[in-house]
């Protein structure tokens, strides 16, 4: 594709301004034609003028001759009447042709002569002629003396003279007749040529510049449209070639701009989490090792494996090895809770029971439940099928029963519960221990947030227990929250959808609104 | 029945020996071990264990292409393996359980509870 320079507006401007200029041309091509016809045909009608005051002087011609040779034979007033009516009008007749062909000198100078030699044979022939014959009649001459001054010839040819050169004056006018007649033809021919070709002209142009500019501008926004619609599904590499310089140009090259610093972004971002993930695999690799060889140590040394141990080195080693256990709880819960921020876990969604879900859970801690001697109550849990992450869930149960055990007053109990609810299955823990002051009831999910700072230290927790839960939860689609009241005890709620969010082991994390899940 | 053998192989000198130590205090297991992936493969190769502990982050040869070594060798493709690793990510135990290993255990380990763990795991 060519570089278009000119700004679009400008383009479309002058396509439009062609259309005008051609349409205008046309116009006024078809004004002057009609101007044109308009001459012609008033030539053609002013031919004609001259054509019949021709004729009529061909009359009077007529006239003179017959009422000549009338009254040569018969001298009768009548004839005489007649010649001198003719002989009277020619003049008058000769200067209108004269004036009517006054553009035309030949013609003029035809009539001229034609008009000497009327005048001519007046003078020299007929005027004597008439005189003579009237003195016949009062008696002054003879007959014979007319016969004798007829017998010339004169008259005759006088008149066929005049005949011929009017005859030759009124085809010349009857040649440029024709000629006119054919010009004023062509002329209107012209027109109709100029008005038909020239419209087809302008709706061919209009048409062509309608097209052009559809097809650029279309074209322009379909490929600009297909480009963010690649870009919006993940593409980031697209781009949109637009080798253009106007403004669908510069909005391609706005376009392709942006593709760009999205595509940055992302691989900037991809790379901080490669970075993230290489430095959690590092530190989750490198703390393990050595805490592994004194891990192995500690507890073989506790179990008296390597040989008798005096009681306080007992009790020293056995506070090494909770602490160690800690340490590496810490561990653990800090990548977990990493990665499943992160969006690295996705869920693994089978179906599994709330029934089923609480037993592994209470099953797993019954040892610590005994040994602070506090009783667990399930009975309230319904059964109900879940499409659900089965040991992620019950990490959550395990660490909100934990939680629960730790912080009980011995010999009192902990009820646990599920049921269902529109759309979602609900969970409960209650406890009877402390509470939880009213400031703290959001804060608690937040990582390393506890009640009391000395709690971690007391209770062995890692103070991301709640955090990790809440992501799990949440991954879930659901909700998690507390009720407390102080000295009375806490309880602990959290719903997951009955029909989890769609794709979640291989798509995104679920982000599932209500609504969406509703259906069952 | 005789005393099982098991080799451990695992370039950190101090779990092979609270491996080691763990693995015969408590299981009443006879162990024996090796720094490298080479030199377990000559170990598994000469003694014949019954079961493999192999560390899958070594230096030259890691645990998987030692696995894979043991595995095209007749002498040695029929001894379980079992994997101990310190990453605990899920993609990955999902990659090293795909290499034919017979389980995946878990680093650190509690010394009381290794031989168990092993025994479960190859249905002893």
């Amino acid at each position: 594709m060519p570089a278009h320079r000119l700004k679009l507006r400008i383009q479309l401007m002058l396509g439009l301004g062609m259309v005008v200029a051609l349409s205008l041309l046309v116009g006024v091509l078809a004004y002057l034609n009609t101007q044109s016809n308009r001459e012609a045909m008033a030539l053609v009608q002013h031919t004609d003028e001259v054509i019949a005051a021709a004729d009529a002087l061909h009359v009077t011609v007529d006239d003179i001759d017959e009422g000549y040779g009338a009254l040569l034979l018969s001298g009768s007033e009548a004839a005489l009447a007649m010649y001198e009516n003719a002989a009277s009008r020619y003049p008058s007749q000769i200067e209108r042709l004269i004036q009517l062909t006054a553009d035309n000198p030949p013609q003029v100078a035809r009539w001229r002569a034609i008009g000497e030699r009327l005048d001519h044979l007046r003078t020299t022939v007929l005027d004597q002629g008439v005189a003579l014959r009237l003195e016949v009649n009062r008696g002054l001459a003879s007959p014979e003396d007319v016969i004798r001054f007829d017998a010339s010839g004169d008259d005759l040819r006088g008149v066929a003279e005049v005949r011929n050169r009017l005859d030759e004056a009124t085809t010349v006018e009857r040649d440029l007749l024709h000629q006119r007649i054919q010009a004023a033809d062509a002329s209107n021919a012209l027109l109709s040529n100029v008005l038909m070709w020239g419209q087809l002209a302008v709706v061919l142009l209009g048409m062509c510049i309608a097209v052009l500019a559809a097809n650029t501008i279309g074209g322009a926004m379909t490929r600009l449209a297909a480009g963010a619609q690649a870009i919006a599904a993940g593409d980031l590499s697209r781009r949109v070639r637009l080798q253009r310089r106007d403004e669908i140009g510069r909005a391609a090259a706005a376009f392709n701009r942006m593709a760009e610093s999205l595509q940055r972004q992302s691989e900037d971002r991809r790379a901080v989490e490669r970075m993230k993930n290489e430095f959690v695999s590092v530190v989750s690799h490198e703390l393990r090792t050595p805490l592994t060889s004194i891990r192995g140590s500690l507890g073989l040394l506790q179990a008296g494996l390597l040989g008798p141990m005096p009681p306080k080195g007992v009790h020293m080693l056995e506070v090494a090895v909770n602490n160690t256990d800690r340490l590496i709880r810490l561990i653990n819960d800090m990548l977990d809770i990493e990665r499943i921020e992160s969006g690295r876990v996705f869920l693994d969604l089978k179906p599994t029971n709330s029934v089923e879900l609480v037993q592994r859970s209470v099953e797993s801690l019954r040892s610590l439940a005994e040994g602070a001697r506090i009783r667990i109550h399930d009975e309230q849990v319904e059964s109900i099928d879940l499409l659900a992450d089965g040991d992620g869930l019950v990490r959550t149960l395990t660490n909100l029963i934990g939680n629960a055990i730790k912080f009980s007053p011995a010999d009192s109990s902990i009820e646990v519960s599920a049921r269902r609810e529109a759309d979602h299955a609900l969970f409960s823990v209650r406890d009877h221990g402390r509470g939880i002051p009213t400031d703290k009831l959001e804060s608690i999910f937040g990582r390393f947030e506890q009640v009391d700072t000395s709690d971690a230290r007391a209770r062995g927790g890692t103070g991301l227990g709640l955090a990790i839960s809440r992501s799990i939860v949440q991954k879930h689609g659901g909700r998690i929250w507390v009720e407390s009241m102080l000295d009375e005890g806490s309880t602990f709620y959290f719903t997951v959808p009955l029909r989890a969010a769609p794709g979640s082991r291989a798509g995104p994390p679920p982000r599932v609104p209500a609504a969406e899940h509703a259906e069952r | 029945m005789s005393v099982r053998r098991v080799l451990v192989i695992d370039d950190e000198e101090d779990i092979r020996e609270v491996a080691r130590l763990s693995l015969e205090l408590v299981g009443q297991y006879q162990v024996l071990t090796a720094s490298s992936g080479r030199d377990g493969l000559d170990s598994a190769r000469s003694h014949r264990p019954d079961a493999i502990l192999l560390d899958v982050m070594m230096p030259d040869m890691d645990g998987p292409a030692a696995l894979a070594e043991l595995r095209a060798d007749p002498a040695t493709h029929d001894i379980p393996v079992l994997f101990l690793t310190a990453k605990t990510q899920h993609a990955e135990r999902m990659r090293l359980a795909q290499l034919g290993a017979a389980g995946i255990l878990t680093k650190p380990f509690d010394p009381l509870k290794l031989s168990a763990d092993v025994a479960s795991a190859l249905q002893w």
